[in-house]
């Protein structure tokens, strides 16, 4: 599956994955009972900080939150130019650096308090996007 | 003569002497182990309001009233041989050299001072405490397992020590009272509270200490030099009712006694941290003890942003330590049983069973089911919540504030002397620079991969940030080569007048976020070195 830009959604995966040094983790995935659990945004932003490996759902989750907090970039085209993928390019490091960047001088998004960088969270949104198309 | 009880002194008598230190607590006891050799057979003369022991009477001197943000302006003083020490909680730091330097972004900050001058007295302080000679040194509390730090980038956050005195060791009046008794030159006045320094006219020198029993005995001590190590509030309060001559009271010809009170700012929780792995070692962050060549001494390590951080970001310092591992453990910990049951678990490790161990061994078998229901409420939340969240305790520095002050309200103690009035406040900049330094610390945890912090302060003005104080009572005769910015001098000399010295946290200018009682002592060797200059 692509997003609307020629961005697999298995890119947008792995460069979700290269930012797991990052503390960026959930185990094997959401599991049924944090699904279940996600009904509550606390719960859910929760569960997905608590689990160890990036796993699909939860990123997924965590960009639809994100999109509801930012309408405005509630696009495919917008997150792609946001993040510098609208050429269709997948540079891990140039991300990596950019989510480095962002935690470093304070782009930072909250949801329930948990601090998560701009660059990964519409990451996230993409690929909620994505799932969603 | 070692220890002199100033009820049994005739009524108007005049005690001699070279050195009169008033206040037996940390900064007394320190300066008074300082002179207690080459000084050329001076004497040295501790007056101190209290006795061996904590007596109400004695204590309600203290009392006074709060009129700015809530303070336990009570409990926070003792008044009594060891002084606060009495209650101590041990913990030992110095000052981290960016405290002491001038802050552009931290108004009224700098020391007249470096942290390098005050280094060698750092090393007295330690053996004084029986410390270690490398309690600050990272690798000499871990074992590469379990106790480890935690691999954060050093240009982001750092891990330090924070060593605590052992707990036999922490009451210093108990502990140098043996010390005091065998010294040639040092004595100690109990029972004794001083009213006012007696002046010249115009206030250039201290002639004479005037002071009273609760007895009502009356009498003065006469000395060359004059040290007040009375504390961060009593300190200021002394030097206010000495206005006999000088009517605003003694070195306070620009209204700086008693101003800039500040106190350590705790914030319980800053925010929780959810770890990544749950595997992540804790042990160094949670306090551990060490044995060493004069007993036993504690440690945690705790978290802070680098000077360069600090400098970039224009904050002023904030330590954070992790609170304890969830909510269930609190409960459980702070239970009787559970208390008794480490203590007496230890006590056996230890092979010393203490004279009470069948008073705890009782509250263990009484207290039976609070430990089982305990122990299996903390297991099913450990199930349902698998990842470890820790809180995030902040402890910070606030900004120098003048509007912050001590001074002399209209009631009086029974010794007719003006109680104080303690108007505590907090600058604007004390709450952005901690949830700002808070953040920060959560990149570098990101980072590093050890976890997500949830901040829990939400943004917004002074309204919602409700620290606690420390207890530390700083600031209010503070340090300053000019007279106009400073009560006392780089030697701590009170400005003006020739032979009166202040000791203890009350000298400082800016305050780091460091537990102060070990700069208290530090400099208290350092006017022990410069008084042997003079005495010379």
């Amino acid at each position: 599956m692509t997003t609307p830009f020629a961005v697999r959604r298995r890119d947008v995966l792995r460069l979700l994955a290269a930012l797991g040094g990052a503390g960026f983790g959930a185990g094997a995935g959401v599991g049924a009972g944090a699904q279940a659990e996600a009904a509550s945004r606390e719960t859910l932003v929760a569960a997905r900080v608590r689990l160890r490996l990036v796993s699909p759902e939860s990123a997924s989750l965590l960009g639809a939150a994100y999109l509801r907090d930012r309408p405005d970039e509630d696009s495919p085209a917008h997150l792609a130019v946001a993040l510098g993928l609208d050429a269709g390019a997948t540079d891990i490091a140039a991300i990596a650096a950019r989510h480095r960047d962002d935690l470093r001088s304070g782009r930072v998004h909250r949801l329930d308090g948990f601090g998560f960088s701009r660059t990964e969270l519409r990451l996230c949104a993409l690929l909620y996007l994505t799932d969603r198309a | 003569m070692g220890f002199i009880d100033a009820r049994e002194l005739p009524d108007g008598h005049t005690v001699e002497t070279d050195v009169c230190i008033v206040g037996a607590g940390a900064a007394g006891l320190a300066l008074a182990s300082a002179l207690s050799s080459g000084t050329g057979g001076a004497r040295v003369l501790l007056v101190e309001s209290g006795g061996f022991e904590h007596d109400d009477h004695t204590q309600y001197l203290h009392q006074g009233q709060v009129v700015g943000r809530e303070y336990p302006l009570g409990i926070s003083r003792l008044r009594y041989f060891g002084g606060t020490t009495n209650h101590w909680g041990g913990n030992v730091r110095p000052l981290d050299a960016i405290d002491m330097e001038p802050r552009p972004w931290v108004p009224h900050s700098g020391w007249p001072i470096t942290r390098a001058e005050l280094d060698p007295y750092y090393e007295r302080a330690l053996a004084f405490l029986g410390l270690p000679d490398d309690a600050f040194e990272l690798e000499a509390w871990t074992d590469g397992k379990a106790c480890r730090p935690w691999e954060l980038e050093a240009e982001l956050a750092e891990t330090e020590i924070f060593p605590a005195v052992a707990p036999e060791l922490r009451q210093l009046g108990a502990v140098r009272r043996a010390s005091i008794e065998e010294s040639a030159n040092v004595d100690v006045l109990l029972h004794a509270n001083v009213l006012e320094f007696e002046t010249d006219d115009p206030p250039r020198a201290v002639r004479a200490v005037r002071v009273a029993t609760l007895q009502d005995e009356r009498f003065r001590v006469q000395a060359r030099l004059f040290v007040l190590a009375t504390g961060g509030i009593e300190n200021a309060r002394l030097l206010l009712l000495s206005s006999s001559v000088a009517s605003a009271g003694l070195g306070n010809d620009h209204d700086l006694v008693g101003r800039y009170f500040a106190d350590h700012l705790v914030i319980p929780p800053v925010g929780d941290l959810w770890l990544s792995d749950p595997e992540l070692p804790l042990d160094l962050y949670l306090e551990r003890a060490r044995a060493n060549a004069t007993g036993r001494a504690m440690g945690r390590a705790i978290f802070r942003l680098p000077d360069g951080v600090q400098r970039e970001q224009r904050l002023q310092n904030c330590g954070v330590q992790l609170g304890p591992t969830m909510p269930l453990d609190v409960a459980i910990r702070r239970g009787k049983a559970f208390r008794s049951l480490d203590y007496a678990w230890r006590a056996v490790q230890e092979g010393d069973l203490p004279d009470d161990f069948h008073y705890h061994v009782a509250n263990v078998i009484a207290d039976v089911d609070e430990l089982v229901a305990g122990g299996y409420r903390l297991a099913s939340y450990r199930a349902a919540y698998p990842t470890w969240h820790v809180d995030l305790i902040a402890v910070a520095e606030p900004a120098p504030n003048p509007e912050s002050r001590v001074r002399l309200g209209d009631e009086r103690d029974p010794l007719g002397q003006r109680r104080i009035v303690l108007d505590w406040r907090l600058s604007p900049s004390d709450q952005d620079s901690v949830r700002r330094s808070t953040d920060l610390l959560a990149a570098a945890f990101a980072l590093a991969g050890i976890g997500r912090v949830r901040v829990q302060m939400p943004e917004g003005g002074l309204d919602w940030f409700r620290p606690s104080p420390h207890m530390h009572h700083l600031g209010t005769t503070r340090m300053a080569d000019d007279p106009k910015s400073g009560v006392v001098d780089r030697n701590c000399r009170v400005h003006g007048i020739e032979n009166l010295w202040i000791a203890g946290s009350s000298v400082f200018p800016t305050y780091g976020h460091v537990n102060p009682t070990f700069t208290i002592l530090a400099l208290a060797f350092r006017l022990g070195d410069h008084l042997r200059g003079v005495l010379a």
